[in-house]
């Protein structure tokens, strides 16, 4: 008697899924055993249980989103005025013969300003494609001495992707000045005048400098795209800049940027974070005029024992 | 008698003048200070990392390596950033900065649910009808515009205008708490930016008077220098075009 198996084949999506559920479950299991073997807290009871409830349900939520992505659902995006105007800034720039200038930031890229790094890497790596499509000079300044190998490959790639290799030079596209703010600044403002920059692309976690690489730009009568998500530097963009990313605009441009439908679905998946808390303020005030308070459940705590 | 503090007080006044000068125009004696900065800052940067990572890893891994073995981990994913420089493994050097970002990314989103969101909507709950009409008034615009400001950044969440016909009643709310959340925006950035510029006043007034406690004398007579030699150097810089 012949028995004969049918072997099914798994779908390459749903690999990616398998493979995306495996890396997470090896990861948690990873950082319970590697927590336990050196004895590190993993409750903290001080913390309300709302907030790992809301981090879970974010995640969750923007995990599936990501896998809608990946079967081909695209979600659509509203405009953003200064993510438009890169082309445009490139574009002038060529027409005036002058330099394109880009730069993400100084500091440590292993610090809480992580995410406003990978925003302006995203940027970066969208002008490094227009500079290769319209032959620009793509100088790109930094300061963050991790992410020096991410910006001569992006420059790169931009460059190589158009069709134009003989464009990119890494000691003229990529300087790396230092990681202490002013000296770094100081730097940056004297390349922006020095080379005459034509656009002056600004996007990435900045501080007190902000307001000099500003003044820079516009003493060489530059373009000015500007933006970070450090609500302290915003109001200097907003006013000194052509176009001015305020805020989460950063994530949102360095996700569109990417041009990849999963990335942006991790923007929606932020998106529905807001929806929820727009949602729970609403509900509270409800609550509050007959006499519940939602703040209290938010705020409670579970303490062990 | 030229003491230290003295010198130190002539140089530090001649940088301070040097750096404004850029104010002007570009010149040689902001080149020779920003040089100078840019080259100790990078020095003291290399000289900080050095020490971070005789303390942090090379001593406790020497001393104490049962211990301390997981620090062998961070000194690899370190060293494999070197791998930039091989033409053939370059790509190694992405696994280095790819941990890098996600730890960086891990720390930022660990505090974020509580900070930004939990505190964000509980110190948001507010009544909305008080006795005091001040309190009342200054609770309906902390509400307006946070659920404004929360609106203005939904990027792929949102209704859409009807290409025909009237728009929807959802639309209506989105416009108006968008536009709420522009405007609340605006006049919070106006205030922040009023507030920073104080305190930069504030800080270049406290420079001036370090420099001047010292050698008050010493201070003003190096900056009157830096200044007419700044002036001297643009001059021939014009002349000689």
């Amino acid at each position: 008697m012949n028995i004969s198996f049918e072997v099914i084949k798994a779908s390459p999506q749903a690999k990616n899924k398998l493979l995306a559920l495996a890396i997470i479950v090896i990861l948690l299991v990873t950082v319970i055993v590697v927590g336990a073997l050196l004895k590190v807290k993993l409750f903290n009871p001080k913390v309300p249980v709302s907030s790992f409830v809301i981090l879970a349900t974010l995640l969750i939520v923007g995990y599936l989103f990501m896998i809608q992505a990946m079967e081909g659902v695209t979600f659509p995006v509203r405009k953003i005025s200064a993510f438009d105007a890169i082309e445009e800034g490139v574009a002038r720039s060529v027409e005036m013969g002058r330099p394109v200038h880009v730069t993400i930031g100084y500091g440590t890229i292993s610090s809480s300003m992580a995410p406003q790094y990978v925003a302006g890497l995203g940027v970066l790596a969208h002008v490094a494609r227009l500079a290769g499509k319209y032959g620009a000079k793509l100088i790109a300044t930094l300061g963050v001495p991790e992410a020096i190998a991410s910006v001569e490959e992006l420059v790169r790639d931009g460059y190589y992707s158009a069709g134009r290799p003989e464009l990119y030079n890494p000691t003229y596209n990529v300087r790396y000045f230092t990681d202490q703010q002013f000296a770094y600044a100081s730097a940056v403002q004297a390349t922006i005048v020095r080379e005459n920059v034509g656009a002056n692309i600004v996007v990435g976690p900045f501080y007190a400098e902000s307001l000099i690489f500003m003044e820079a730009g516009n003493m060489t009568g530059a373009f000015q795209i500007a933006g970070t998500a450090r609500e302290t530097q915003i109001p200097f963009f907003v006013i000194t800049a052509d176009y001015a990313f305020i805020g989460e605009e950063i994530f949102a441009a360095g996700a569109l940027a990417s041009g990849d439908r999963v990335v942006l679905a991790s923007i929606r998946g932020q998106d529905l974070g807001k929806l929820i808390t727009i949602a729970l303020v609403v509900l509270g005030i409800i609550l509050l005029g007959l006499g519940l308070k939602l703040s209290d459940w938010l705020n409670w705590v579970w303490t062990v024992g | 008698m030229i003491s230290w503090e003295v010198l130190g007080a002539w140089l530090g006044a001649a940088l301070v003048v040097w750096i404004y000068s850029f104010v002007y125009r570009d010149n040689v004696f902001y080149k020779f200070a920003e040089h100078l900065f840019v080259g100790v800052a990078a020095g003291y940067s290399i000289s900080l990392a050095l020490d971070s990572l005789n303390r942090v890893a090379i001593k406790p891994l020497s001393t104490n390596p049962a211990v301390s073995w997981h620090y062998v981990i961070a000194i690899i994913l370190g060293l494999l950033m070197f791998m930039k420089y091989s033409k053939k493994y370059y790509w190694l050097a992405r696994y280095g900065v790819g941990v890098n970002i996600a730890v960086g990314t891990a720390l930022a989103l660990r505090t974020t649910p509580m900070a930004n969101i939990v505190r964000q909507i509980t110190a948001t709950i507010l009544p909305l009808w008080t006795p005091d009409p001040v309190t009342t008034l200054n609770n309906w615009l902390l509400v307006l515009i946070t659920l404004g400001g929360l609106t203005y950044f939904l990027f792929t969440i949102f209704p859409k205008k009807p290409e025909a016909g009237k728009p929807s009643l959802p639309y209506y709310v989105y416009r108006v708490l968008y536009t709420i959340g522009i405007y609340g925006m605006m006049v919070g950035f106006g205030a922040l930016f009023a507030n920073t510029i104080m305190t930069r006043v504030g800080f270049l007034i406290s420079i001036y008077l370090q420099y001047l406690q010292p050698n008050a004398w010493a201070s003003i007579t190096a900056a009157l220098l830096a200044a007419i030699a700044i002036i001297a150097g643009i001059v021939m810089g014009r002349s000689r075009k």
